[in-house]
């Protein structure tokens, strides 16, 4: 609040303050008050009034200006009530309550929705892991009836278990620390673990599979794992048979870079920034069924927790790349 | 015949996984009384146990330590939990392997194969129709002829054999074959096959692996 601003907004009592000036200087006229008489009510008058505003400009700046500053510098501006001192005057203390009344109520809100959304992730999670007993009673039936139509069964479930793991790695994926353990492990050991549950979908595309990995990189398994599952399902989704599928790596001085080439039907440029939007499926995507939009999003989500970088690079055509960056510590640097 | 104990408290699963586990040559031993599991697993003198985790009364966790005090029986822990704390959970309660709900049956027969084999209680020589494939020097004999098999010839061939008188497709054994890392494609396949054809004739066999047209082979 600066003064001008603050003299500004007090317009009205200027113009009245001056009009009543005008009306008592008349006044003092009619009853003969001599000049310097008259000089002086006006100098008083003046003066008094000033002081007045004066005082009033400063403690109004000292209390607005404490509660701006602080809210420029609070991330979450719901908390901006503790930090607001009841002034000595009235509209003051009428905003004071009004914050404090509306951001207690704000944050009671925000709890009870945090409750709420804490108890459906565990309800989520319970349920992925309920859900996967059914499952695995079906596939062993289905193991036990082996003919042409429990195979196409059996595809379908397994299309099933991917969507039910994939919920579980959303819900999952807010609260990663929950359940995340860094390791060194082998790249090679993870894709091989990734490439083999896909394994019916990749020999179905007649894939020739290349992996050259053989790198050491600190993370958690489970989780990338997940992460190339989801990168594997779309090179499936997304490609003609014969499917070519390579993982190469390259180490520089900070990092180790994984690529995972195929030679699908590519990402279109304009589209390439999009792709690890929620929902966004593209025109690629809408063509199929089985796009929602869900699986890169997680991806990037999930490497954005782990401190990975990912990105893509494609043509039409020709193929796309997918490159995730593990950076390397310096502690790692020195072993 | 190696026996399995499977502590599971789903009985479909237990029913379904033990006809599987007895149809791929294995005896199965089951239980209901979930009180007394640890004592009914000592009792049992088996060759393996598949341990769920989540079970009624106690946790697979408490049964696997209590078991590891006594016996040195190989322990695979099946659960639908599949983060790395619980792996890491079940080897340091001294469980073998550690296997997630919905298995791959396949892998799962492996593992178990791979840790019985480990703990070289299993047959290393395979006999099927007259002819002996032995899986430790990876060679074929029939009579006092014997031939050098590759790695992946020994592995279709193995599957083949255990899967007597009964198609199995080229999408199985592919399956089978990128399940222990060799991820070979249709042409590699076919490759392999007509060397095992080629290594069979040597040692004087014919006939002996049938193609199925548009099913697959049969021994």
């Amino acid at each position: 609040m600066k003064l001008s601003e603050y003299l500004l907004d007090k317009k009205i009592y200027f113009i009245v303050h001056t009009l009543s000036l005008t009306l008592l200087m008349i006044l003092l006229q009619v009853l003969s008050i001599n000049r310097s008489g008259q000089i002086f009510v006006l100098i008083f008058m003046s003066f008094s009034h000033g002081l007045y505003l004066l005082h009033d400009y400063y403690r109004r700046y000292r209390f607005y200006h404490n509660i701006k500053e602080h809210l420029s510098g609070l991330d979450k501006k719901h908390y901006i009530s503790t930090f607001i001192q009841k002034p000595n005057f009235y509209e003051g203390a009428l905003l004071e309550e009004v914050v404090s009344e509306s951001c207690k109520s704000m944050n009671d809100e925000i709890s009870i929705h945090k409750q709420n959304w804490n108890e459906y992730q565990d309800y989520i999670e319970q349920w992925v892991h309920e859900v996967k007993t059914p499952l695995a009673a079906s596939f062993l039936i289905l193991e036990n009836n082996h003919n042409p139509m429990t195979q196409n069964v059996n595809e379908e479930l397994k299309k099933v278990e991917r969507y039910v793991e994939q919920a579980l790695y959303f819900a999952r994926s807010s609260h990663l620390e929950k359940d995340y353990v860094i390791r060194t492990i082998k790249l090679d050991d993870v894709i091989k673990s990734s490439v083999k549950l896909l394994s019916k979908l990749l020999i179905g595309k007649d894939t020739e599979l290349k992996i050259d990995a053989n790198v050491s990189v600190k993370t958690d398994s489970k989780w990338l794992e997940f992460i190339l599952t989801q990168i594997i399902s779309n090179s499936i989704k997304y490609s003609d048979s014969p499917l070519k599928l390579s993982f190469k790596t390259t180490i520089t001085r900070q990092q180790v870079i994984l690529s995972i080439i195929d030679n699908g039907y590519g990402i279109k440029s304009e589209e390439i920034s999009k792709i690890f939007d929620k929902g966004y499926v593209g025109t690629t995507g809408r063509l199929s069924t089985e796009s929602t939009g869900i699986g890169l999003y997680l991806c990037k989500k999930l490497c954005h927790k782990m401190s990975l970088d990912i990105n893509v690079l494609s043509q039409v055509n020709m193929g796309t790349e997918v490159k995730i960056f593990f950076p390397l510590s310096d502690y790692y640097n020195q072993q | 015949m190696k026996r399995i104990i499977i502590i599971e408290d789903e009985i479909k699963i237990r029913d379904e996984l033990s006809l599987f586990l007895s149809r791929n040559g294995f005896d199965c031993i089951q239980t209901d009384d979930f009180n007394n599991v640890i004592e009914f697993i000592l009792s049992q003198q088996a060759d393996l146990v598949l341990l769920d985790i989540n079970l009624p009364l106690i946790d697979g966790y408490h049964i696997c330590r209590e078991v590891r005090k006594d016996s040195d029986i190989p322990i695979i822990i099946v659960t639908s939990r599949n983060s790395d704390i619980d792996e890491l959970m079940s080897m340091n309660f001294g469980a073998d392997d550690f296997v997630t709900k919905p298995y791959n049956t396949q892998i799962l027969l492996a593992r178990i194969n791979s840790l019985l084999r480990r703990l070289s209680t299993v047959q290393e020589v395979f006999t099927c129709k007259g002819v002996q494939l032995n899986l430790s020097d990876s060679t074929l004999l029939y009579n006092s002829d014997q031939v050098d098999l590759t790695k992946n010839e020994l592995r279709i061939l193995h599957l083949l054999m255990r899967k007597e008188n009964q198609i199995v497709s080229r999408e199985t054994i592919m399956d089978t074959l990128w399940q222990s890392d060799a991820f070979i494609d249709d042409n590699t396949l076919t490759v392999n096959i007509n060397r095992i054809r080629k290594k069979l004739e040597q040692i004087g066999i014919k006939d002996y692996l049938i193609t199925k047209r548009g099913q697959g082979y049969m021994i």
